[in-house]
């Protein structure tokens, strides 16, 4: 068995992570306290890969839910999930972050990663065949950003080349979630740059607008955005989790989707996002929402890909989907001139299909799909995300505003210059990989 | 001890936070000082509801005072106010305030791990040396004579352009010299829209096919023949 492991580090980290199990349950037939439902019989359900199986026939998930305060893992000790997740894989600590990186990497951090290791150890010495980890964190927030990477870190030192994907919440383009968001995402994309072979990013922002334009909620909370992402990130984890599809190794997205090592953030994509209303009179055909996942209101990070080039592109579907309507729809995008691609990949589509609908939970806003795509595209255009919080970071670190803070947990000011010249370097990488197609076009073809 | 999830709003701020309704107003303050940057003492706290609407000021209460005594509830809002005079709004958001930091073409040159270096490290795009060509222009374009005798305008013909990209097929559409640069070019239509153009270059037309299916291309990349068009179930991963 192929298992996965998911860490879950940080508010949001817990918080997704919750949204996420809540559904992989639903899609396994695992009723909340882990036992198996009788009366959901899924064909090609392989829930192994994530829950290891308790003597007593209960269902465990494969994770460590952390944060360096109580309030968000005690929501989850007491909520309705309680009596799914083994009491120990919730680790928690009195002091908080404070919104800041150097608590959670160097101060706080330490004296809670060497018991988040044993956890670690302990669920991975219960897989046969460890595939790797899926990280879900915040860039912005001290938990999140610090421990994360210090966890990356950890990660690579103690399972070597094991996977590592990355699920984040990046920065939005003009709300923050605190004021130094900028410094802490900046310090964690510099210290998990080598350590995440794939990271896939969603921002709260474009989660907002789909939440309250295609959903009607009128002002969504963290709980209508995770759910969205849950969608999201089952999608992306369905093949590992059912039978039947392309796309059945961890691996096989790093190398689909990963050209440069560097390069590693593919954008993401998916529709449809109908509300229960609206659902029962749209159709939603194969080309329909394949259309659909190249408009930018479907996207997870706000970004323009028409100003871009591809790399690469995996299609996801799942549901009611026959390879004969995703070829029409396939060759329908490629007239399209706005879809361009670098010069070396001039037909980098990849496509995965799965039977398995997606499901939603009872209260959700989102309704269930016949059909959906789950589309994740390497595009230059991703670079404008990184830009934008430069620019943040630039306009604080010029009067060496809160700097203090860091200094002060025992930062070295020094790793803030270092950081910012790697991403520097990360936005010049994205031009290099767009002024190459156009120099051998100019050269070769007209 | 009872949680409350509310948002906590400042200049460009946004977010939702677990409060206990146990938690001093001064505690309160404390936390919310590396989310807003705004000092306790400088903070004005306003409540307002789920529809956020201004409910009360949480100032001007007794030290000590709990955030449980005023009447919040889950989703409302607290607004922070910065009462700071020095403060300049947008202080930290308005990018247009201090140039970007970006590093040198030499910086940048020197990096080992950038994806030029790894471009260089491994020879990919320009520097791999297959593609580059250094005989002189009149042999080349001589070359490039011999090879365009052998094909006519309507054959079927297979485009390899070397490097990386995928083989595409087409027809033959246009032969000949052209005004966007010198030498023999071929004008291909290939089968799928995996062209550059729709037989025009720089508004010059040479000939006619719809958007993105034409591509002109030097007579060596060219292989006329027996070479029908490819299903399209052939080339993808099903």
């Amino acid at each position: 068995m192929r298992e996965i492991v998911s860490l879950h580090i940080g508010q949001a980290g817990i918080q997704i992570g919750n949204a996420c199990w809540e559904l992989y349950c639903l899609e396994h037939g695992i009723n909340p306290d882990g036992t198996k439902n009788p009366e959901v019989v899924q064909p090609g359900s392989m829930p192994a890969t994530f829950f290891a199986e308790s003597s007593n026939g209960k269902f465990v998930p494969r994770t460590i839910l952390v944060d360096l305060e109580e309030t968000v893992v005690d929501e989850v000790r007491t909520g309705r999930y309680k009596q799914l997740f083994h009491p120990e894989s919730m680790i928690s600590h009195r002091e908080d972050a404070s919104n800041n990186y150097a608590r959670g990497h160097y101060t706080i951090g330490k004296e809670l990663i060497d018991p988040v290791m044993d956890r670690i150890r302990k669920v991975t010495d219960n897989c046969s065949g460890l595939q790797g980890f899926i990280l879900f964190h915040s860039f912005g927030g001290g938990t999140g950003s610090g421990l994360g990477a210090l966890l990356l870190e950890r990660l690579a030192l103690d399972y070597g080349k094991k996977s590592k994907l990355q699920f984040a919440v990046y920065p939005a383009p003009t709300i923050a979630t605190s004021v130094v968001e900028p410094y802490n995402s900046v310090l964690t994309t510099h210290a998990t740059m080598d350590q995440a072979d794939c990271s896939f990013m969603v921002d709260n922002e474009a989660i907002y607008e789909i939440c309250r334009d295609k959903l009607n909620v009128e002002r969504p909370n963290y709980t209508n955005l995770n759910r969205m992402i849950a969608q999201v990130v089952s999608s992306i984890t369905l093949s590992l989790r059912f039978s039947g599809s392309l796309n059945v190794d961890m691996n096989e997205f790093q190398t689909n989707l990963v050209p440069y090592p560097r390069i590693h953030f593919p954008l993401i994509s998916y529709a449809p996002i109908l509300s229960s209303q609206k659902a029962l009179h749209e159709q939603s055909t194969v080309n329909d929402i394949t259309s659909s996942c190249f408009e930018l209101s479907s996207q997870m990070v706000k970004c323009d890909p028409r100003k871009g080039k591809y790399m690469a592109c995996c299609l996801l579907y799942r549901g009611d989907v026959i390879p004969k309507d995703v070829n029409v729809a396939i060759a329908h995008t490629k007239t399209k001139r706005t879809i361009q691609f670098v010069e070396w990949c001039p037909t980098g589509f990849k496509v995965g299909i799965n039977n398995q609908p997606a499901v939603v939970v009872p209260e959700s806003e989102v309704a269930a799909a016949r059909r959906s795509l789950c589309m994740l595209s390497n595009t230059t255009a991703i670079s404008d995300a990184w830009t934008r919080l430069d620019q943040k970071f630039d306009l604080m670190y010029a009067k060496r505003a809160f700097v203090h803070w860091y200094v002060g947990e025992g930062m070295e000011e020094g790793e803030f210059s270092e950081a910012r010249e790697d991403l520097d370097a990360l936005e010049k990488d994205y031009a290099q990989v767009l002024a190459e197609g156009d120099d051998e076009a100019q050269e070769e073809e007209y | 001890m009872s949680i409350l999830n509310v948002f906590v709003t400042a200049d460009n701020i946004s977010r939702e936070l677990r409060l206990s309704k146990d938690a001093t107003i001064d505690s309160v303050k404390a936390k919310f000082e590396p989310i807003t940057g705004i000092s306790p003492t400088f903070q004005q706290l306003e409540l307002c509801d789920k529809d956020n609407k201004f409910v009360m000021s949480l100032e001007g209460h007794p030290p000590g005072t709990m955030l449980g005594a005023f009447p919040i509830s889950d989703y409302w809002t607290i607004r922070v106010i910065d009462l700071n005079p020095s403060s300049v709004r947008g202080q930290y958001s308005d990018v247009s305030l201090v140039k970007k930091f970006e590093l040198t073409e030499e910086e940048y040159e020197k990096r080992t791990d950038s994806v030029l270096a790894f471009m260089r490290r491994n020879n990919l795009g320009r520097f791999n040396d297959a593609i580059s060509d250094n005989s002189s222009t009149s042999d080349q374009n001589h070359a490039y004579e011999e090879a365009a005798k052998n094909i006519k305008v309507g054959d079927r013909c297979e485009v390899d352009i070397g490097g990386d990209a995928l083989r595409r097929r087409g027809i033959v559409r246009f032969i000949g010299s052209t005004e966007f640069t010198t030498g023999i070019w071929v004008g291909v239509q290939y089968d799928e829209p995996l062209g550059k153009n729709d037989g025009s270059v720089q508004d010059v037309r040479y000939f006619t096919c719809p958007p993105n299916y034409g591509s002109f291309v030097r007579p060596d990349k060219i292989q006329t023949g027996d070479f029908p068009e490819e299903s399209l179930l052939s080339d993808e991963d099903m």
